[in-house]
């Protein structure tokens, strides 16, 4: 039987929170090793396919698709029954970076989504291989026109910087030469789809990685990550890094990495498999991993979503995103978002506490937990945070009975923003932030 | 790749990547495992983090962010950080290389749209305000800004700048953050900000960094009910006990704790309406409302993203330093005056761009750019050098000639109190920005340039004069001396004269006399920076006047400039604008009401000297019956002596004052705003001789319709000798087209029509000219009657084609045009 506390972390890592019936079903498997072989198995998701509304571009709504899109996504991490599968997703979304403000297509936007979505956990170089040619991918870094004669450099820089080997690992040469091997892989905007053109290919020779001939763009990837042992193991080595800091900490022991690697390649990059050893590491639910992470904006409100069944339309997530620092399929920079102190400025904190806000006063609507003022202090505090799924620790639960109690005096029998204060400060604890448990 | 948003840790985070085992040398020239050492003590990306955010928030930090006031001498800096690398050569254009536009000839900026500061260099044509400020001498240029062994990744780039350690690492912290770190522990909690939703490296030190403001308002603190304040309270208590939870866990709660206190603190800066227009603009404002809170804070980051225009530049690059050039314009209207000599403004990217375009119409990254120290005791001009843009390094880049940590060390020691040495890690070469430090006296006058006034109604009075150099009218405020060759004098007229204080904008009939030289005279709001355009160009012998509507600045004066010789200046006022009136314009297609030629108005036959003809205007040409005013384009021919018309409404006193000034022989328009007397009649009185007297309508005003004047500061839009709007080249007979909206001030839709002051130079014939909206037929109708030879203004109120265009056509021989807007009409 497995460690309740291990399956609680395994939970709030992969599933945003954990949802008290999926811990009873996981504790009710025999082994950690099965748990997370459930987490992994996507079957219950059913191929989830986009909206319908959201498949087309319409120009005359976008902003309207825009806005519906972030909302419906959100909502998919909140009620999946695996939410893993969106949450790598949105893994790829902040890897293999789009950002709509620049794409502007809410067609292209959403099928580059939804071949994250279906590849989630899938073949890492089919995956490379495919959002390379995808029309959002194109136009972001726009090899859309990068044409024979004079090379745009920006998907080419890209592949190797931040999508495959990373900084360090090779010359401003490789990137010159690896932008003329992509020259022709282009964007139709009649059409809206890719397309190779012939004339705008440059077929001369390239030196790449030190091998000159005539290569074309994706025999560049499949150098990367089929061909060179050597760059395939760095790739390994460079994502490897990347899903563990994205699930467990900052900053792994190498040998962590060094081994991940090992199974990676050894899967020919199957990134299930990666999974599967990272969440069967022991490092996995030491200290470091279960205080190692703050939740990111959208992780943060997707686990409220959770927890309190609101939707993302009806809490409107959208108008608070942007504030707390996070708004998906806009992307700060083309190197996606990054990890705990930047999410910890007074700015998106800021951001967070007027969504709590927003939060608390559609849960008092109608009279809701009016009932607390029946209780004690105590047992309102402790209802509170076990309805947040909150495991606090004694001084902060001290520090909310006393802020709750000294509100109840000083409103006198009007004990309506005694409440909503209990249900904001809960929902701006550390431990809800940081969804560290002792 | 657009709108690279480098903040807090990303350089570092993304190069704080596992050791893989080998040693290639990185693109600096470091190892990766020296770099990785360099940065090991990365904040959240390099080492563990227990130890790291440990050292990173040291327990030292007091939990109050109590702000102390600024010194009379401290001196305040806005870093302006414009992510994605921003393309120097189209923002300080070096029109003077050829290679400029061979390099680049599908973006080049064609000369004649640069705002020259030299023979060879100027600002792109939206950095206007820039250009006033350069021209102040505010602004230091330094050209070829860069360092050696430049890199072309955005990260690691903006890391090395953020950075500014000679030697590079540890780029765990930047260079303003080690500036904080040495404040005293009273002056350094809050004197640092980052107007964004998180803290770029350079705002970050060992110890301390910059507080985060979110630009957008709304900030959670802001409410303060008393329960809100008890929430805050049990916030405060709650954040700050410990949890045993680790690094993170504390972290959180401290931040939790800054945001109320900050709260507390910014609020007031946010209670007044911000301004529209882009996140420089909007910053910009805010940066100065903190300023003027005196909350201690001393260097400000404001950002935009989007400069990395590897395509369409020409779609993207305009509308960001349209931000840029507003946002300096908005700071400076902000800041109160008493900040003006204490702050200092640094505009910086990670890296320029490539000289050569591609064929994406964009610009790869490059390296070497032209950085931008602004502010009133900057000493302005020219530093460092304009790179070739052929002699470039191996990778087709420019080559660097200034370190951009010069800058930062001259900013440090000559402007923030010293410092450099140690902050930079080495010493640097001071680049004598600065004419004197914080506080000292300012050299030189910031520019105040006005926006575009409120949409505002007209309200028409009788003609009155309201100032005559040659004889002291004018109160107080007159004067019995002619202005001197470039002399600049104000003249107030709100709350005079019956004009309300809230008034916007005036309607003068302006008239020169007694010119010694043939000059011009300039009317600009009174307060602001001198456009360069014109509104008379009088000579010897000839009394010269011209409707000017001029909008007011913000002491209600207008400001007038005589360029050369002496002149004497008379002003009718003939009307104002107010927000408040509900008088408005219907631009009508010029219909002729009078000419005395053939009887058109019934009367036929030349005016005689001393007597007043009167003319019905409602009901005629378009103009409805209820239209209280007219604009009139007043035509005088085959005068008999030298004489002046006086067009007032009929069964009023007639005033002491001229609309149109005539010279025997010559024919001379010009444009009056009338307001209608009884029986929807204008007079008009001829004083002397006998003239001819053409008069067509162009517009009415009335209750209810249309349009409402928004008043601009005046902008040279067409000069055919500058190739400013057209070519350069004269106009002979095929009409000109030229864009008016989109341009100074005009909006791009909504416009019915545009006021401008257009003039005819030196015809080589004697000619007329004609302004109509392109589109539609030319109409049998003049603006302006030039005589062979010499230089004629006159107001046009200019309808504009669907494609916000006039054309505009000359009838014979050829002659350079120049137009000025002074505001325009909306629909």
């Amino acid at each position: 039987m497995p460690v309740q506390a291990e399956i609680e972390h395994l939970l709030r890592r992969t599933e945003f929170a954990a949802r008290p019936a999926r811990v009873t079903e996981l504790m009710a498997l025999p082994t950690l090793a099965d748990a997370v072989n459930n987490v992994l198995d996507f079957t219950p998701n059913a191929n989830p396919q986009l909206r319908a509304d959201l498949v087309t571009h319409n120009n005359n709504d976008s902003f309207t698709q825009r806005v519906a899109a972030y909302h419906w996504w959100i909502d998919m991490m909140a009620t999946r029954p695996r939410p893993l599968q969106e949450k790598m997703t949105l893994f790829w979304h902040g890897h293999f970076v789009s950002e709509w403000d620049v794409v502007g297509r809410t067609d292209q936007m959403m099928e580059q989504n939804q071949l994250f979505r279906n590849m989630a956990v899938g073949d890492f170089k089919a995956l490379t291989h495919a959002m390379s040619l995808q029309p959002a991918m194109l136009i972001y870094l726009s090899n859309g026109v990068n044409v024979k004669g004079s090379p745009n450099q920006n998907f080419a820089r890209e592949l190797l910087e931040l999508f495959t080997i990373g900084i360090g690992n090779y010359l401003e040469d490789d990137v010159a030469e690896t932008a003329r091997a992509w020259t022709g892989h282009n964007y139709n905007g009649t059409t809206r789809a890719y397309e190779f053109r012939t004339n705008s290919h440059d077929f001369g020779d390239k030196t790449i990685f030190g091998v000159r001939r005539n290569w074309n763009g994706p025999e560049v990837i499949d150098e990367i990550l089929l061909n060179n042992p050597v760059l395939r193991s760095l790739a390994a080595k460079f994502v490897a890094r990347k899903m563990w800091e994205y699930f467990a900490y900052l900053d792994p022991a190498q040998n962590i990495v060094d081994d991940l690697a090992t199974v990676f390649v050894a899967n020919n990059l199957s990134v299930l498999e990666l999974m599967r050893a990272l969440l069967n590491r022991p490092e996995f639910y030491s200290p470091s991993a279960t205080q190692g992470l703050v939740r990111t904006p959208t992780e943060w409100a997707v686990a409220l979503m959770v927890q309190t069944g609101l939707s993302a339309t009806t809490i409107k997530v959208w108008d608070y995103a942007e504030s707390m620092g996070q708004r998906i399929f806009d992307p700060p920079n083309v190197a996606g978002w990054k990890a705990n102190g930047y999410w910890m400025t007074t700015s998106a904190l800021s951001g967070r506490a007027n969504l709590a806000k927003r939060v608390a006063s559609l849960l008092r609507l109608n009279g809701g937990f009016d009932n607390l003022i029946t209780m004690s202090v105590a047992q309102s505090v402790d209802l509170v945070a076990n309805y947040f799924g909150v495991a606090l620790s004694a001084v902060t639960r001290q520090s909310l009975i006393d802020a709750h109690q000294a509100e109840r005096i000083a409103s006198n029998g009007t004990n309506s923003k005694a409440i909503t204060n209990l249900l904001v400060m809960t929902m701006l604890t550390a431990e809800m932030n940081v969804a560290s448990t002792a | 790749m657009l709108d690279p948003d480098i903040s807090t840790e990303d350089a570092l985070h993304l190069l704080s990547r596992p050791d893989l085992g080998d040693e290639p040398t990185g693109p600096r020239g470091w190892t990766r495992r020296t770099f990785l050492q360099a940065i090991g003590a990365g904040v959240f990306g390099g080492a563990a983090v227990g130890t790291i955010a440990g050292e990173f928030f040291g327990g030292d930090i007091p939990d109050a962010w109590a702000g102390t006031p600024i010194g009379a001498n401290d001196g305040i800096v806005i870093v302006v950080t414009l992510y994605g690398g921003y393309d120097g050569l189209n923002t300080f254009v070096p029109f003077g290389d050829a290679n400029y536009y061979s390099k680049r000839a599908n973006i080049a900026i064609p000369q004649n749209q640069v705002l020259a500061v030299n023979s060879s260099v100027g600002f792109a044509p939206q950095l206007t305000y820039l250009k006033a400020l350069y021209d102040a001498g505010q602004v230091a240029a330094i050209q070829g800004t860069g360092y050696a062994n430049p890199d072309l990744s955005h990260f690691t780039s903006m890391a090395i700048w953020m950075n500014g350690r000679f030697g590079g690492g540890p780029a765990s912290t930047g260079w303003v953050g080690r500036w904080l770190d040495g404040q005293p522990a009273s002056s350094a909690d809050l004197a640092a900000a980052s107007l964004d939703s998180s803290v770029p490296l350079h705002m970050q030190g060992a110890v301390r960094r910059a507080a985060g403001i979110p630009p957008n308002g709304g900030m959670f603190g802001f409410d303060n009910t008393p329960s809100d304040q008890r929430m805050y309270s049990g916030l405060r208590a709650m954040s700050t006990v410990g949890g045993g939870r680790g690094v993170l866990h504390d972290t959180f709660n401290q931040t939790m704790r800054r945001q109320l206190d900050l709260a507390t603190e910014v609020s007031p800066a946010f209670r007044a309406a911000l301004p529209g227009g882009g996140e420089l603009t909007r910053e910009l404002t805010i940066a100065a409302r903190l300023i003027n809170a005196n909350l201690g804070l001393r260097v400000f980051d404001v950002s935009r993203g989007g400069f990395d225009t590897h395509d369409n530049q020409n779609n993207a690059l305009p509308g960001l330093l349209v931000d840029l050039n507003a946002g300096l314009q908005a700071f400076y209207a902000t800041l109160q005056p008493q900040w003006q000599n204490r702050v200092t403004l640094l505009v910086m990217s990670e890296f320029g761009r490539t000289p050569a375009s591609n064929n994406s119409g964009g610009t790869d990254h490059g390296t070497s750019n032209t950085s931008f120290v602004i502010g009133s005791n900057v000493r302005g001009g020219l530093y460092g050098q304009m790179p070739s843009l052929t002699a470039l390094d191996r990778n087709g880049r420019m080559q660097s000639y200034v370190d951009f940590r010069w800058i930062y060390g001259t900013l440090l020691d000559s402007w923030m109190g010293g410092g450099a040495t140690t902050i930079l890690n080495g010493g640097y070469q001071n680049l004598g920005l600065f004419h004197t430090g914080p506080g000292a006296a300012s050299p030189t006058v910031t520019p105040v340039v006005l926006g575009p006034s409120v949409a505002s109604g007209f309200v028409s009075t009788a003609p009155q004069r309201v100032f005559d150099t040659r004889d002291g009218t004018g109160g107080a405020s007159g004067r019995t001396s002619p202005l001197q060759a470039g002399e600049a004098w104000a003249f107030p007229f709100a709350g005079q004269y019956g004009i309300p204080t809230d008034a916007t904008a005036v309607a003068l009939n302006l008239t020169a006399v007694d010119a010694t030289l043939p000059t011009y005279v300039s009317v600009w709001p009174g307060g602001t920076l001198k456009p360069f355009t014109a509104n008379l160009n009088p000579r010897p012998g000839l009394a010269v006047p011209n409707l000017v509507i001029g909008q007011l600045g913000p002491a209600g004066t207008l400001s007038f400039y005589n360029n050369s010789g002496s002149v004497n200046l008379v002003a009718d006022i003939v009307g104002y604008f107010t927000p408040s009136s509900n008088l408005r314009l219907r631009a009508l297609t010029p219909a002729r009401l009078l000419d005395t030629r053939d009887g058109t108005g019934e009367v036929l036959g030349a005016v005689a000297g001393g007597s007043t003809i009167n003319l019905k205007v409602t009901d005629r040409g378009g103009v409805p019956a209820n239209a209280k005013a007219v604009a009139l384009n007043v035509t005088v021919t085959e005068p008999t002596s030298g004489s002046f018309l006086t067009v007032f409404p009929t069964g009023e006193t007639r005033p002491l004052a001229s609309s149109v000034n005539m010279v025997p022989g010559q024919t001379v328009p010009n444009m009056v705003f009338a307001r209608v007397g009884t029986d929807g009649k204008v007079s008009i009185y001829n004083n002397s001789g006998a003239a001819h007297v053409v008069i067509d309508v162009v517009a009415a005003f009335a209750d209810n319709a249309p349009g409402r004047l928004v008043a601009v500061q005046p902008a040279r839009v067409l000069d055919t000798r500058e190739g400013i709007g057209a070519p350069l080249a004269k106009l002979a007979q095929t009409p000109l087209v030229v864009k008016l909206t989109g341009q100074a001030g005009i909006p791009s839709s909504g416009v019915s029509a545009v006021l401008m002051n257009v003039t005819a130079v030196t015809p080589d014939a004697n000619t007329f000219i004609t302004v109509y909206p392109t589109g539609g037929d030319r109409p049998l109708a003049s603006n302006l009657n030039a005589v062979a030879g010499q230089v004629i203004p006159n107001m046009v109120l200019a309808r504009v084609g669907a494609d916000g265009s006039v054309a505009i056509y000359n009838n014979a021989g050829s002659v350079d045009m120049v137009a000025d807007v002074m505001g325009y009409f909306t629909t």
